[in-house]
């Protein structure tokens, strides 16, 4: 596989490495928010568990016990058998998805900036459907929705618009019974979700090493329902985490097994994503980034370091950028992200379409980025060394000075390459003849081709009725 | 030795060296009137001239600072006035529903290392415990943090409350998904968009 031929560690660092991440979480701990039930879950698993501090530390035996027990190799479910992801993927290269969150919205008509909308997520939806390099979705936040529930509309709006995998981040503990319901509605039932499941929830840690209840609920009630789990540590280095690579790899790489082994205790054979979403802490102002080059680093590091260590799924960004608007620096931030994550070995590259460190998104910039993961996806396929591909044959038969242009190998092979959608290779003559365009207006006139078009996706009646039903019932318990 | 030296050591981010500095230079008869301005507030303005050209980061700031109060504390109780040291006084805190503290830490710390006092209340923090603090305190400034959109409400229900019971300080909001129109929307009396902003903006708000 092309991804494991990159490593920033050693051997004997990657054991390490594993070694301090157990006797982190044998030695120091981690502290969770009071939940009697993961507080239960986890003793009777064998963590030393104190119910008065919070503070839950993992022995290593234990550890490794739960390690063994998270599978290695599963699917994220999807509505259309052909969106179903196996993880690894099948080919050796990685899936991508789209941001999770976000409120702000660059118009793609205009350019200007604006809060997100249902009807935007809707269209969201319907692009990501079309673009085929985009494998799975996340809802945005919608500024027009109520904020006690953006949640649930959010995926509602999903759920109608688009058959892809959706991956969920709850905004609140009172949300996720009804965010499973949604899945359960789309999946039809309880038990065709644990089989096929459409959806998969996000935790998070709250760093550095704790837990908050929303997050403790998330894993307990989708463990108990069979759902796939993204454990998603985001530290921020220097910030919440050390400023230094090695540290922050180890804190992130830490809170991804304490979550793993919450789930496991809960239910074993619970699958479980390992997310090192890490940020570094901008010096100069304290904010967060999400493309400096440390925090390009300790993402692929810890991406290298989690496979290599724990034989995990790995997921974090692989696109996005910090510019709040898609220009050259954005376009080279998202680049070498891109580039790095796919060659690091990640199993699932995030973040497509956003900005402004994961705060805007924008559809412009999504068709741009399903280009340039295709492009990558194409390099991850690695060089085949074969007969037919050292074409030794083919360079006897051609002269010195000859050409390949008409040989019957160049004719096999000439659809071999990948084809740009977006990108565009004209002279500067045939540029200025087709209107000076750039990738941004060729950007948008795909969108509006694809906008233009129906829905590939009908949502079926029932099911509309039984997601407005679940909505309904989660506005009138959770607005107060 | 000279309080030229206890500058230096502020310059040097060496809290231990500018307390055995002050020390000395006390006991040799040095007032503290030029301990403070020369030894212990010039050595800021060249910090914070550095930062703003970005040859030193928030961390060498924080430390400045750091030091600079270690100093502070050892003149404190000889200085006639004490509280007219303090630039203002700030209650900061993380708005109800929100647990994320890291960034208004940062502006704690910060506020703190140019000379306000700061009363920081956490996070998760009520509306009455804003509004208890900012009088117990007499704040000059109360500055409401949240990181998440679900939890900005809360700032608009803290600023609503705070007003209703006719606190006078200014009210400064901040936060990775506020901005600059939400300020404006619910009548918060500034926005800053990092940590250094946020001291810039309560200096011109209070006039200094």
């Amino acid at each position: 596989m092309v991804g494991q031929n990159f490593s920033f560690f050693s051997p004997s660092q990657i054991e390490m490495l594993r070694d301090r991440v157990l006797a982190l979480l044998q030695t120091q701990g981690v502290k969770l928010d009071p939940h009697p039930q993961m507080f239960k879950a986890l003793a009777d698993a064998g963590a030393n568990v104190d119910t008065g501090t919070g503070m839950v530390r993992f022995p290593k035996p234990v550890m490794e016990r739960l390690l063994k027990q998270a599978p290695k190799k599963f699917s994220l479910g999807a509505r259309q058998p052909d969106a179903i992801l196996e993880l690894p993927r099948p080919d050796e290269t990685f899936y991508a998805r789209t941001n999770t969150g976000g409120y702000g919205w660059i118009e793609p008509d205009t350019q200007n900036y604006r809060k997100v909308t249902s009807a935007d997520l809707a269209g969201w939806a319907r692009l990501v459907t079309e673009l085929p390099e985009i494998s799975f979705i996340a809802f945005l936040f919608c500024n027009d929705v109520p904020v006690q529930t953006a949640d649930v509309h959010g995926l509602s709006v999903l759920l109608k618009n688009t058959p892809k995998h959706a991956w969920v981040q709850p905004y609140s503990a009172g949300s996720v019974e009804y965010l499973i319901r949604l899945g359960e509605a789309a999946a039809g039932g309880r038990s065709a979700l644990a089989k096929n499941p459409v959806l998969s929830m996000i935790a998070c840690s709250l760093a550095p090493k704790a837990f908050k209840h929303m997050d403790l609920e998330i894993i307990y009630q989708s463990a108990k329902a069979s759902l796939p789990i993204q454990a998603c540590s985001l530290p921020g280095a220097g910030g919440t985490a050390p400023a230094t690579t090695a540290g922050v790899i180890l804190l992130a790489s830490a809170e991804i097994l304490a979550m793993l082994a919450m789930a496991q205790a809960v239910a074993a054979g619970t699958p479980v994503v390992a997310c090192p979403i890490i940020f570094s802490t901008d010096m100069r102002t304290g904010r967060s980034l999400q493309s400096s080059v440390e925090a390009f680093k300790a993402a692929s590091g810890a991406v290298q370091f989690i496979k290599a260590a724990f034989g995990l799924p790995t997921h974090n960004y692989g696109s996005g950028s910090d510019s709040p608007i898609p220009d050259g620096q954005g376009m080279s931030e998202r680049a070498m992200l891109s580039m790095l994550m796919g060659l690091s070995g990640s199993d699932i590259l995030g973040g497509a379409g956003q900005l402004e460190v994961a705060t805007v998104l924008s559809p412009l910039q999504l068709i741009i980025d399903n280009e340039v993961i295709g492009m990558i996806r194409q390099l991850m396929r690695g060089i085949e060394i074969t007969d037919d591909s050292l074409a030794w044959d083919v360079l006897a038969g051609t002269k010195p000075g000859g050409h390949f242009l008409t040989s019957k190998h160049t004719l096999r092979h000439c659809r071999d390459v990948h084809r740009p959608g977006v990108f565009d290779r004209p002279t500067r003559e045939g540029w200025e003849r087709q209107g000076k365009k750039d990738v941004m207006d060729r950007a948008l006139e795909h969108y509006r081709k694809l906008m233009d078009k129906e829905n590939p996706y009908h949502c079926d009646t029932g099911l509309l009725r039984e997601i407005d039903s679940i909505v309904g019932a989660a506005d009138k318990q959770l607005i107060e | 030795m000279t309080v030229r030296d206890i500058f230096n050591a502020v310059l040097g981010f060496d809290k231990e060296l500018v307390v055995e500095n002050v020390h000395k230079e006390l006991s040799h008869g040095t007032s503290v009137s030029v301990i403070l301005k020369e030894g212990l507030i010039a050595p800021l303005d060249e910090i914070g001239q550095k930062f703003t050209a970005g040859e030193i980061f928030l961390p060498e700031m924080l430390a400045a600072g750091q030091a600079m109060k270690g100093g502070l504390e050892v003149i404190r109780p000889k200085l006639a006035g004490a509280d007219n040291l303090v630039a203002g006084k700030v209650v900061i805190g993380t708005v109800k529903g929100d647990l994320h503290d890291i960034g208004k830490d940062l502006v704690a710390m910060m506020l703190e290392g140019a000379g306000f006092a700061v009363v920081n209340l956490g996070v998760d923090v009520e509306p009455e415990v804003f509004l208890q603090s900012a009088q117990e305190q007499q704040a000059d400034i109360v500055a409401l943090s949240a990181l998440l959109t679900t939890t900005m409400p809360a700032m608009q229900a803290t600023l609503k409350r705070l007003k209703s019971a006719g606190i006078k300080a200014k009210v400064l909001v901040g936060g990775a998904p506020v901005n600059q129109s939400f300020a404006d929307q619910i009548g918060a009396d500034g926005y800053a968009d990092d940590a250094p902003g946020a001291v810039v903006l309560s200096k011109r708000l209070l006039g200094k």
